[in-house]
């Protein structure tokens, strides 16, 4: 085997780390090789330089350690991010929520639905009549005869009160035609106006 | 079995650690527990090695354990990705002669654009005469001896100045160096042999004293 092929295997040789028949063969030419010999000598020469040129303190490497392990401890979230955070009880909650809850049922969307649901069925009814067959769906005629009396009844008093207006308006405007025409007023008609106007202001801010 | 102390929420409490469990075992209880005490138990098993290679590839003490305490960060925060398919000796290697690989890019690419742009004025040379940030060791480093073999290791390509370092410093097996560089036991053998052959010339003189 030439000096080169055994200069390959020196490192190997040194390492304990060649098959026992490479090993032995290298053994052998070391024996005879001078030159080969004194490179082993070279190498593990080298390696002793390197090592020693590449040690380090204890201290280096307790500071190193004292740097990483506080960088790490910072990394990780803290003890209180891990642990469950302690739930608020909803106890209290409950009693508001509940008849918050109810109330809103029985305010907004019972009535609503109800009142949804009355619609549809009067308009089935409705259209039961139109094809004449009331004896189909009695509730609903019966039904339609309330809500029109219910409408008759609002008519009434929705006319009855426009009425009253307009008497209250036609009363008005001949006061506000009397002052804006400088006609002299009685002390009585001034207070009559003041106190309208003053009725108007507390209606308009309430 | 090891005590190590440990400081937890101010106290300083000694907790009993195996060290003689494996490094898979340390790892899974890194993994399962995040157990700071196996972790310690896993650095202070490596760190000088570990030291000793990146020394060697970066050529800067400081630099080495910059680069050491980065690596054993970051492996600490990926360590749930291992999953043991290579041993953790060779995982753990891998990622440092990367992170050496990328400080030396860096460095270099910095050191050319600094010496290119930035000339140090002379009161700035001034002003870091008698300036000593190093310790006694790292002044014994920088000895005659230390610089040219900072020089040597410099001239040789990345490929060889890693699996040199991994051989002669860690004296890890070819396998083993194989395995983590991804280069077949023939190209490992090669590379080494020719890296010894140059620090050996450019070290002669130093080789031959310590001969005499």
């Amino acid at each position: 085997m030439s000096c080169e092929t055994i200069e390959k295997s020196l490192i190997g040789y040194l390492d304990q780390e060649l098959d026992r028949e490479e090993e032995t063969v290298v053994r052998d030419h070391l024996t005879q090789c001078a030159s080969c010999s004194q490179r082993l000598k070279e190498v593990e020469q080298l390696r002793s330089v390197l090592l020693q040129d590449a040690s380090a303190s204890d201290s280096l490497f307790e500071e190193m350690r004292r740097t990483l392990f506080e960088r790490i401890r910072d990394s990780r979230p803290s003890r209180e991010m891990v642990l469950p955070v302690r739930r608020r009880s909803w106890a209290p909650l409950w009693v508001p929520v509940t008849l918050s809850l109810m109330l809103l049922i029985g305010v907004w969307i019972v009535p609503g639905r109800y009142q949804e649901f009355a619609m549809k069925r009067d308009l089935t009814a409705l259209a039961k009549l139109e094809e004449g067959a009331t004896s189909l769906y009695p509730e609903g005629v019966e039904s339609l005869e309330e809500e029109s009396a219910a409408v008759d009844e609002y008519l009434m008093l929705a006319q009855m009160e426009g009425e009253a207006s307009s008497d209250d308006l036609e009363e008005d405007l001949e006061l506000l035609n009397a002052l804006g025409e400088g006609d002299d007023l009685s002390e009585e008609e001034l207070e009559e106006i003041e106190e309208e106007i003053a009725s108007l202001d507390e209606e308009a801010l309430s | 079995m090891e005590l190590v102390g440990v400081e937890e929420e101010g106290l300083a409490v000694a907790v009993a650690v195996d060290s003689t469990l494996s490094d898979l075992d340390l790892v899974r209880q890194v993994q399962e527990q995040d157990d700071l005490k196996a972790y310690e138990v896993l650095v202070k098993r490596y760190e000088k090695e570990a030291f000793g290679l990146a020394y060697t590839l970066v050529g800067s003490r400081e630099d080495a354990k910059d680069v050491l305490q980065e690596c054993f960060f970051n492996l600490y925060l990926s360590l749930k990705n291992f999953r043991g398919e290579s041993s953790f000796r060779t995982y753990f290697f891998r990622v440092l002669v990367n992170r050496c690989r990328d400080e030396q890019r860096k460095k270099s690419v910095w050191g050319r654009i600094i010496l290119r742009t930035v000339p140090m004025t002379e009161e700035e040379e001034e002003s870091l005469e008698g300036v000593t940030l190093k310790t006694p060791s790292e002044e014994l480093a920088q000895t005659e001896l230390g610089q040219k073999i900072e020089e040597a290791m410099k001239g040789l390509p990345w490929r060889q100045r890693t699996v040199f370092a991994l051989k002669m410093i860690d004296g890890m097996k070819i396998r083993e160096i194989a395995e983590l560089t991804e280069l077949t036991p023939g190209a490992v053998k090669a590379n080494i042999f020719h890296a010894i052959s140059k620090m050996r010339s450019v070290l002669q003189d130093y080789l031959e004293l310590s001969k005499g």
